[in-house]
């Protein structure tokens, strides 16, 4: 684990990470973590331009959310798009190799699919505004790891 | 004068301007933008309005380059004035821009809001990507209408993340799913796979057909491979 020069610990748990394009059309690598949403185990890729977490909406679907734990149908924007869903507060873990999970109660965001709106091959995002935002987190490239703790 | 100017055309601009330029009684009636450097153009504006010194005129740094976008920015500072506040917040919104709707949010009466005034606003934040801007409003609505049911949830739906205190040990085999991810992944891709500690257990189409084949999905990834 990481830690500060008067060995308080930065982090708390370590996964190594893959690195690589997240859907066939994209050229950029990303970084896809094994992340527990609920009870499921699913991929997910670190974006801290996103907000929320953005939820693949076949995950959703097999997830259980109640529609009564979400905000009515909202619009926010993605990659400067405009995308409708709706907005839910749902616990999710991030899976430790080494150290400990790391469970949060995170802003959730699952997309409506629609006729004239598809969420496409994307995974599921990890976004920085309601979901990162109250972590530490720290990625090593040398060997792929993401190191992540909660603040004191 | 209420004008949708952040869309016009550039001949539309070019007109209005010099509608602008004669009721200023600006020497050059009918003239065109080409009579005018920005910075020109900026300070008539000012005269037009019959005001000075009260203009952010940063915006205009955008673009040097493009005539029409110069044109447009000046435009936008012109008529904020002549707009309420409300379409601020909603022109922002549609345009998806969140520095312009903090800045409108700053010039709005509060006070005077409802509470369905603080959900409206706090939509058209989240639509304008002003995020945190959509928690702060909904966490002051929320305080200032405790018995609203649908400001609460906002303001908790949108709070900030927070740790919870059930952590359990890590798990050292999910390094193994990773490992077959890196593996295999070009052998399945597109598809998606239910993976238990570097085992693959099932392959589908869809995340619903994956899901119906793995009874017990207790520490199974799920997942596309990409």
């Amino acid at each position: 684990m990481l830690r500060f020069d008067n060995d308080e610990p930065f982090s708390t748990g370590m996964a190594t990470y893959l690195y690589r394009p997240a859907t066939a059309e994209e050229t950029s690598p990303r970084i896809l973590l094994q992340i527990q949403v609920g009870e499921q185990l699913i991929s997910a890729f670190v974006d801290t331009g996103s907000p929320y977490f953005l939820c693949d909406p076949e995950v959703a679907s097999t997830l259980g959310l109640s529609p009564e734990d979400a905000l009515g149908s909202e619009t926010i924007r993605f990659r400067k798009e405009r995308l409708n869903g709706k907005i839910h507060r749902f616990p999710v873990i991030f899976l430790a190799e080494a150290g400990e999970n790391l469970p949060v109660e995170a802003t959730m965001f699952v997309p409506d699919l629609t006729n004239d709106q598809v969420w496409g091959d994307f995974p599921s995002i990890i976004g920085l505004s309601g979901c990162l935002e109250r972590l530490r987190f720290a990625v090593d490239p040398s060997n792929d790891r993401f190191y992540f703790g909660a603040l004191p | 004068m209420t004008i949708e100017a952040y869309s016009l055309p550039r001949s539309n601009i070019i007109t209005w301007i010099s509608q602008l330029d004669l009721s200023a009684g600006h020497p050059k009636p009918g003239s065109t933008q080409n009579d005018f450097p920005a910075v020109e153009i900026l300070e008539w504006f000012k005269l037009a309005r019959g005001q000075a010194g009260d203009l952010d005129v940063t915006t205009l740094a955008m673009s040097v380059t493009d005539s029409s976008s110069i044109y447009g920015h000046t435009l936008q500072s012109m008529i904020r004035p002549s707009m309420t506040t409300w379409e601020r917040l909603e022109t922002a919104s549609a345009q998806g821009n969140e520095t312009e709707f903090i800045a409108a949010a700053k010039l709005m009466d509060w006070e005077n809001c409802t509470a369905e005034d603080y959900i409206k606003a706090i939509k058209l934040a989240l639509s304008a990507a002003a995020y945190l801007k959509a928690r702060l409003l909904a966490t002051d609505g929320a305080k200032r209408y405790h018995e609203d049911a649908k400001l609460q949830k906002y303001a908790h739906v949108l709070a900030p993340p927070k740790v919870l205190p059930n952590r359990t040990p890590a798990d050292p085999t999910i390094r193994k799913n990773r490992d077959w991810m890196m593996e295999h992944g070009i052998e399945y891709r597109g598809r998606w796979v239910a993976l238990r500690a570097g085992f693959l257990l099932a392959t589908a189409s869809s995340m619903k057909e994956l899901s119906e084949q793995v009874e017990n999905k207790k520490g199974v990834l799920l997942t596309k491979v990409y």
